[in-house]
């Protein structure tokens, strides 16, 4: 009722559905790197806007780039 | 016979033959055991995003096989021997495929194809060639 304060979010989309990915591929580190933070943590599709497909191929394609060093575990200590 | 991919890291310190040499024995391995390798890539030497081995950096080799499964176990049980490979890793790249049609009783049953199981894997190329899951695949 109250719901004068409309709020506008941006509507957040899946990239890989605007790509038209099929498969989300380990190799393409590039592209992977968009979703991981600085400490190396996958980014939530929350904050991405992945759709659950995706982001499921995703953290799959991430771990895998993790295990052949493309990706880092965790950010190093400084 | 299924595709899989095979990435190995190798020692930065060794040279150019050294690197195509190491390729040649882990594709040799592959072909005696009745695979056939399908694509070689050369991604060149990288930084390791970690340590291995306590090197931060590796040439990195690309393969891309169609193999059964005892030259796939032969190729890792050499790649965990050689000394100049730092790491690898393989997966399984799954025919591309869409969602199985729902309507199973309609469509005839694909014959005998190895898309079943933990296909959850990756592939490099062929974007275009999407199937409909109403197509007999090819086995
Ligand atoms: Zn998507």
């Amino acid at each position: 009722m109250l719901n004068k304060r409309r709020t506008y979010r941006r509507q957040k989309v899946c990239k890989f559905c605007l790509d038209k990915v099929l498969q989300v591929d380990f190799k393409d580190v590039k592209r992977l790197r968009n979703y991981v933070s600085d400490r190396g943590k996958i980014i939530p599709r929350r904050i991405s806007g992945n759709c659950a497909r995706h982001q499921r191929q995703l953290t799959i394609a991430i771990k895998r780039a993790r295990s052949i060093a493309l990706l880092s575990f965790a950010a190093e200590l400084a | 016979m299924r595709s899989y991919e095979v990435i190995f890291i190798l020692d930065p310190a060794l040279g150019d033959d050294g690197v195509d040499a190491a390729i040649a024995a882990a594709s040799g391995i592959v072909t005696k055991e009745g695979g056939e390798v399908a694509e070689v890539q050369k991604w060149g030497k990288k930084r390791l995003a970690y340590e291995i081995k306590k090197r931060r950096e590796g040439h990195y080799a690309f393969l891309r096989l169609r193999a059964p499964v005892k030259a796939v176990t032969e190729l890792e049980r050499h790649l965990h021997i050689a000394e100049s490979v730092l790491k690898f890793l393989t997966v399984l790249a799954p025919a591309l495929r869409r969602r199985p049609v729902k309507a199973k009783a309609s469509a005839p049953a694909p014959k005998e194809s190895d898309t079943h199981g933990m296909t959850v894997g990756v592939h490099g190329e062929a974007v275009g060639s999407r199937r409909t899951g109403a197509e007999v695949q090819e086995a």
